[in-house]
């Protein structure tokens, strides 16, 4: 079916970028990364006839993503308050491939579900304020001070693994070449001119 | 000082290509919920309301003048419920954790469990979903697939009253009836309930 290789083809180029917004969605957690993907990319699936445009997928598969983790945690959430006595606490970074990263990991999870993703959105997706608030269903202002709080926190837990200068670009070769993921355009820092 | 943006990617950078069996995983996954929801909407299950039942009718495509306008919600945000917008001129007339009732300005909410004239919404499961032979309109709005049925009155005859499911995760609908008043097309019908959301504390709507 013509429609079901189009959605195949899509999928090739743009489910490792939304495995890796899964994972910092879900602070490093492989297993719940991948599970949100996987509801994303079915809702994906069903749309799909009706989004022709390739920047509306690429923005729906955006929000499906977001709506995806959000259901997610919702789902955790019972379940810990469920079995609250008998889960064991949730492996932090258990992906991370180094120290700074583990850090990250640690520090993303300190932050609110909505808060980390709309930092997520903004720092790895580099969308506008404007974007992030369509993808997250807010207010512009609500992402600017949902940004706000977030680089305050995040600062304050990463330090120096922040504060000191590895000389990486964004689209450094860690970034594999094909992966059409959005690449941020400029070299975010933890200043107050990415918040306006 | 470093930035964000290069420690994200170097965090995520172990995620791999995507293999073929995985796409195809997905595509299985995908033609698996088609399948499942074709099912779901022709099982015959009870609807929600009991005032109206759910038949086929067309939906109009074009909103007519008389149409309620949607302007942002800026009162203060109900108990149970997120609201983006509402028609203009309208209020909360009462929320919990299960439901949320909007009215008219005129609506001074004298009769709480009068429906009519009023919007409606309430948390419900997908066994509530409108069954029978009934063809919902898909809208996607905003990453959700959201169902929009034209209803009739139990006499029989079209009344221009919409129900709308906005799926919320789990298994779960965000459940709305639309009065005819509002004089909404599927389309606005569907914008206006995806910009409705339930709270982490929102319940079933019991009986």
């Amino acid at each position: 079916m013509r429609s079901d290789e189009e959605f195949r083809a899509w999928a090739a180029q743009r489910r490792q970028s939304l495995v890796r917004t899964a994972t910092l969605l879900t602070a490093g957690d492989p297993h719940t990364a991948e599970d949100v993907v996987q509801t994303a990319m079915t809702k994906m699936y069903l749309a799909w006839p009706r989004l022709r445009d390739v920047r509306d997928r690429d923005a729906y598969a955006r929000r499906v993503l977001v709506n995806a983790f959000t259901d997610e945690m919702r789902t955790s959430r019972r379940k810990r308050e469920d079995l609250r006595s008998q889960l064991p606490d949730r492996a932090v970074g258990s992906g991370a491939v180094d120290d700074d990263s583990r850090l990250l990991f640690a520090a993303l999870d300190e932050l609110p579900d909505r808060m980390r993703a709309t930092v997520v959105l903004r720092y790895f997706h580099d969308l506008s304020v404007a974007d992030t608030a369509r993808a997250l269903r807010c207010r512009p202002g609500t992402v600017k001070s949902q940004t706000a709080r977030a680089l305050e926190k995040l600062k304050h837990q990463l330090g120096p693994a922040l504060r000191d200068d590895r000389g990486l670009r964004p689209d450094h070769p860690v970034h594999p070449r094909g992966d059409t993921a959005p690449i941020p355009t400029v070299h975010a820092t933890l200043t107050a001119g990415r918040l306006s | 000082m470093s930035d964000l943006t290069t420690l994200m990617f170097r965090a995520t950078a172990t995620v791999d290509a995507t293999p073929a069996s995985v796409l195809d995983d997905d595509v299985s996954r995908g033609q698996r919920a088609r399948r499942r929801r074709t099912r779901l909407v022709g099982t015959g299950v009870a609807g929600v309301f009991a005032a109206t039942v759910a038949v086929g009718v067309p939906l109009t495509s074009t909103a007519p003048a008389s149409a309620a306008e949607l302007v942002a919600y800026t009162a203060e945000q109900p108990a149970g419920f997120t609201i983006a917008e509402v028609p203009e001129g309208w209020h909360v007339l009462s929320s919990d954790r299960s439901s949320l009732m909007l009215a008219d300005g005129d609506d001074d909410g004298s009769d709480p469990n009068n429906l009519e004239g009023r919007i409606v919404a309430s948390l419900v499961g997908s066994e509530s979903l409108p069954g029978g032979d009934l063809e919902a309109q898909t809208f996607a709005v905003g990453g959700q697939e959201v169902l929009v049925y034209e209803l009739l009155a139990v006499d029989g005859e079209p009344g221009g009253t919409l129900g709308v499911f906005a799926p919320e995760g789990d298994g779960d609908y965000l459940s709305v009836q639309l009065p005819p008043e509002l004089h909404w097309t599927g389309e606005v019908a569907a914008r206006f309930v995806e910009g409705l959301d339930v709270t982490d504390d929102a319940g079933h709507t019991v009986g």
